[in-house]
């Protein structure tokens, strides 16, 4: 039978359950990721499961996100990764090594191969054919244990590309295409193969632009088929034996087929605030730009870069815009001072960023009162940049490096300069020097973990009673993301303090949050979130269910919900909920008093859940797609009081 | 606008575009026409009324087609004078308004002239000779169930030994080639053996499979076939074939079916929105069009095997005079008459222009003009039927009444002012 691309690979790992659409199935999981900040609850959870070493082929801890280390916090917590990374079998990626992604795929990704990683954007790895899914940090743990990742058989989009890119237009602009026809909603439970003639001109780190974004659209994964570039790509590496041909067969079938013409497009710009309100550059032209960020693991890598150098040769920074450049990775780094980039850069007026993630994830470089930043990275939600009043525009590094010349938004065709046919080297210089390897396995039992005064234990919860009284704690409205659930920038540092980070919780949306949840615990009723459409929308921070646990949230009710959030939501406990009628979303009021009555029962025979407002004096009824598995972690109180009991 | 000499370009006409391979047509577009040689005159004057009255019963004087004399053949060398069988103007006229039908042309017998319709093609790459294969109505047919062929031949036009990369059996080029071909590859070739060269190349091979593709995506076909001869011609054959599978995969990956899967997972049937593909041996494709007509739909090969298959697929239906034909590039579209100049009946107003008619229908058709291309086709049907029609058909069809083309020409009118109402 014709398999295409994610049907081959999700057959040849597949654990549990059947290749059916939308079922749920357990695959096996090759190699893991984490970052830093989803990183330290990734490993406290790990420690919790008491093995002795990892069970994958290949596990990686990055250091990439908090690094500004204000305070002790950060520090401690590298020191605490260092550590768990040398007694249980992991390689530690110090800070300024490089964004996880980017170094993954340079140094790691395998095309056919499953990468679970503790960040949205994993599936970046699909560039070189290899299936990266982004998970909260507890199926990471389990992953790391050899237990099976469970998700749902995704519906699989085949997205043909045709034809030929033209000058000064490039991959970011196909994925931001992608992201218009598509937006970042309702694509959930999806995977997109890219194939078409198309690609034969994309080489793996342009790839890796597009499926790097595939998160913005919501989908499990994203993935390209492992050719000629995949192999000229870890040749340069130094890694030809990981290579393996890998191509749907002709005739293989999907669930949906769009064809994207791209001798069609044109520079787009993702405007404010979201990464699918896409305009063309023409149309943005002559607004005025205040500051331009190049870098993220969307646009960083050797060639992106080389391109900003060419543009910026023998040119100035207009005295209106602040630039500042983040290579990828110190590989990236080091391949452009070989290529004279980072002094060209530099004469030009650029800031120099270390390899992190930096401005992407909100940590330095807020923008200044209204600034509008042009940023190559793949979000730009409101206030994600730590400026509220900012407006962030996603491009690619080509609309970043003209518009940082001439001070305006600028289509780069309008430039007056020709497009430079950067080709990447034969061979990338390369050193894994940065990479620590762990403890020979016999070492292992003496290494002490580090834990600074920063470093909690896993929040406790108790498991779901049978029925219980609740409040409306918050009501809010669409697309509410996990930055709006849980901030990063500053408060990044507190995220291995679960307590501490959960006053936290919605601060952007309402600072009172917190205190009124704990109240409600203290009087042993619970804490209820209700929401529109897309809520947890973003990325697959873990702490945007762990803090709610710990304050007492007991269920979301919602309109529409994110994959990866519901997961987390799952996986600590909280009932992720659906109105039956929408209409009951616009009756629901802050305050107002529920009772969830015979909840066990109902869960058990998979009814929908019937609550009582008491408040208004009136039942609705909440839906939920849960697996009976799922059930069960629900009703145990969440994932480790699941282990803990032992019968997982 | 460019200026020509014997051309006339009608003051109040309008310049057909081409964008994405489509034609947008104004509602007053010049078309292009070459009248052709022998009978070239009798059946486009013929055609040339049918078109005309079509097009007034279907747009009133809303539309109307701007007809624009280009020359070829003799009528050429009578306007340019010696040695201009095709003149430049005729080729820049054909770059600069995209479409054109014509009729048939004479090749001058001799040495050193080559076909007209060969240099025309070669001259604007029009890489697809499409034929529309079906049966129309009344029409007399060798076989029983005429209706069940609807095929499209899509034959590529550019390489393969049409190319004409060939020497004579004495000439010096065979010499040298043979001795070559002994020393470097000990191929021994016998005395007195002409030489032709058949290439076949990935870029033309895929353009033509594209071309069919597209057809087939955009006129809800559901099955595409290459037909090759790769079983024995690996090289040149063969990678037709393996090309036209690359190229679908590349393309049209998500959109296709292969044999094997339709037969074990669909029961034969293709699901909504997807596309068979499948090949086969040419051989074996001249058998499956007699036996099984019904399940092929689009046939896409090289062009040797397009020669004969489509004239095959011709005359199951019907014969050369009522099958219609074009030769397209991405840009340029002419459509023709398949058949020849027949001179002994030149201006006896004697045969039948069916070919050409149908030609125009697929002429409408391209330029989405598909009512005018619905109502000549039934009208000619209609004639046919009413078996008042020119000798050819008049001596295979028991009780019709043979007419002269202008009669013919005139009976189909008449339909269509009836069926107009």
């Amino acid at each position: 039978m014709s398999l295409n691309i994610v049907e081959k690979i999700l057959k040849e790992h597949l654990v549990h359950g059947e290749l059916e659409k939308q079922k749920t199935i357990g695959i096996k999981i090759n190699q893991t990721l984490t970052q830093d900040a989803t990183g330290t609850m990734t490993y406290l959870e790990f420690e919790a499961l008491k093995l002795e070493t990892v069970e994958t082929e290949l596990s990686v801890s990055y250091v990439d996100h908090n690094t500004l280390q204000e305070g002790f916090e950060n520090a401690d917590d590298h020191l605490y990764l260092q550590s768990i990374a040398r007694k249980y079998g992991i390689l530690y990626s110090k800070a300024g090594n490089g964004i996880c992604h980017q170094v993954h795929l340079e140094r790691f990704g395998m095309p056919g191969k499953t990468l679970l990683g503790s960040d949205s954007h994993t599936p970046t790895a699909g560039g070189i054919g290899m299936l990266g899914i982004g998970a909260g940090g507890l199926d990471v743990a389990l992953a790391m244990a050899g237990e099976p990742f469970y998700l749902i058989y995704p519906k699989i989009m085949r997205i043909n590309l045709i034809g030929r890119l033209p000058s000064w237009v490039c991959a970011k602009d196909i994925i931001l295409k992608i992201l218009q026809i598509l937006t970042t909603k309702g694509n959930v439970s999806w995977a997109i193969e890219y194939g078409g003639d198309g690609i034969l001109d994309l080489d793996v780190p342009e790839r890796s632009t597009i499926t790097n974004m595939g998160a913005e659209l919501g989908v499990t994964s994203s993935i390209f088929p492992s050719d000629e570039r995949t192999l000229e790509f870890l040749k340069a590496q130094g890694r030809e034996e990981d290579f393996i041909e890998l191509k749907p067969d002709l005739g293989a079938e999907y669930d949906k087929v769009i064809d994207i013409d791209l001798s069609k497009l044109e520079p787009l710009a993702a405007a404010p605030h979201s990464p699918d309100n896409i305009v063309p550059v023409k149309d943005l032209r002559d607004i005025d730009v205040n500051q331009v960020c190049i870098g993220s693991c969307t646009n960083s890598s050797f060639k992106d870069l080389m391109k900003v150098a060419y543009i910026l040769k023998d040119r100035k920074v207009n005295p209106g815009v602040s630039l500042v450049i983040s290579p990828g990775s110190r590989q990236v780094f080091i391949n452009l001072l070989k290529y004279n980039a980072v002094e060209t850069f530099l004469k030009a007026g650029a800031r120099i960023g270390e390899s992190v993630c930096g401005f992407c994830i909100g940590s330095g470089m807020a923008p200044g009162t209204d600034g509008v930043s042009l940023r190559t990275i793949n979000r730009n939600f409101e206030g994600r940049s730590g400026t509220r009043s900012a407006r962030v525009y996603l491009v690619s590094p080509e609309v970043a490096a003209c518009s940082a010349v001439t001070g305006r938004i600028t289509d780069p065709g309008e430039f007056g300069l020709s497009y430079p046919q950067i080709q990447m080297p034969d061979k990338f210089f390369t050193d894994d020097s940065m990479i620590l390897m762990p403890e020979d396995i016999s070492e292992r039992k003496k290494v002490t973990i580090y834990r600074g005064p920063n470093i909690g234990n896993p929040p406790e919860n108790y498991p779901l009673p049978a029925q219980f009284k609740a409040e409306v704690s918050i009501k809010l409205g669409d697309k509410i993301t996990t930055d709006h659930i849980m901030p990063a920038g500053s408060r990044l540092k507190y995220r291995s303090n679960i307590e501490k980070y959960s006053q936290f919780v919605f601060e952007s949306i309402d600072p009172e949050f917190y205190k009124r949840c704990l109240k409600n615990k203290k009087d042993n009723v619970a804490n209820i979130i209700v929401a529109g459409e897309s809520y947890g929308q973003g990325s697959s921070r873990e702490h945007a269910a762990i803090c709610p646990m710990f304050l007492g949230v007991k269920a979301v009710i919602v309109k529409s919900i994110e994959r990866i959030h519901a997961g987390n939501l799952i996986n600590f406990g909280i009932l992720p909920l659906k109105f039956e009628n929408a209409e009951d979303y616009e009756k629901l009021k802050k305050a107002d008093i529920l009772n969830f009555e015979n909840l066990k029962e109902a869960l058990i025979h998979e009814k929908p859940l019937k609550i009582h407002n008491k408040t208004q004096d009136y039942y609705f009824n909440a839906l939920y797609d849960l697996t009976s598995r799922q059930i069960n972690i629900i009703l145990a109180g969440g994932m480790l009081n699941l282990i803990a009991e032992g019968s997982f | 606008m460019i200026s020509f000499q014997k051309v006339t370009i009608p003051a109040d006409g309008e310049k057909i575009e081409v964008k994405d391979e489509k034609l947008i047509v104004p509602d007053f577009p010049i078309v292009l026409f070459i009248e052709g040689d022998g009978i070239g005159p009798d059946i486009w004057k013929a055609s040339k009324e049918i078109f005309n009255e079509a097009v007034k019963v279907v747009f009133s004087d809303k539309k109307k087609v701007k007809w624009t004399e280009i020359f070829a053949g003799e009528k050429a060398l009578k306007n340019y004078g010696e040695g201009n069988l095709l003149p430049d103007e005729t080729i820049e006229a054909i770059k600069n308004f995209k479409v054109a039908i014509k009729g048939p042309l004479t090749t001058p017998v001799g040495k050193g002239f080559r076909s007209l319709n060969v240099t025309l093609r070669q001259k604007l790459d029009l890489y697809a000779c499409i034929r529309p294969c079906r049966w129309l109505k009344g029409t007399p047919s060798p076989v029983k169930a005429p209706e069940k062929l609807d095929v499209i031949v899509f034959r590529e036009n550019t390489e393969d030994v049409y190319a004409g990369i060939e020497w004579h059996y004495n000439s010096e080029e065979v010499k040298e080639l043979k001795k070559f071909l002994k020393e470097k590859y000990n191929v021994l070739l016998g005395p007195e053996t002409g030489i032709g060269i058949k290439p076949i190349s990935r870029f033309c091979s895929r353009r033509l499979v594209r071309k069919a593709l597209k057809y087939a995506l955009t006129h809800n076909k559901g099955k595409i076939t290459l037909v090759h001869k790769g079983n024995i011609m690996k090289y040149t054959e063969g990678a037709f074939r393996e090309w036209g599978y690359e190229l679908a995969g590349e393309e049209l990956q998500g959109r296709l079916i292969l044999e094997e899967e339709l037969n074990a997972k669909y029961d034969g049937k293709i699901p909504e929105g997807r596309i068979l593909i499948n090949d086969r041996i040419a051989d074996s494709m001249f058998q499956q069009i007699l036996l099984r007509p019904d399940e092929y739909d689009i046939l896409a090969t090289t062009n040797l095997n397009g020669d004969y298959l489509s004239d095959a697929c011709a005359a199951q239906v019907g014969g050369l005079g009522m099958a219609p034909g074009a030769n397209i590039s991405d840009d340029i579209f002419i459509f023709e008459a398949t058949h020849g100049t027949a001179p002994k009946y030149a201006n006896l107003n004697k045969v039948n222009p069916g070919s050409l008619i149908l030609s125009g229908v697929m002429m409408f058709q391209y330029m989405g003009w598909n009512e005018v291309a619905d109502i000549i086709y039934k009208s000619l049907e209609d004639t046919v039927q009413e078996k008042t029609v020119t000798y050819d058909l008049a001596r295979m069809i028991e009780g019709a009444k043979e007419v002269s083309t202008c009669e013919f020409a005139g009976n189909i009118i008449k339909n269509i002012k009836r069926r107009a109402g």
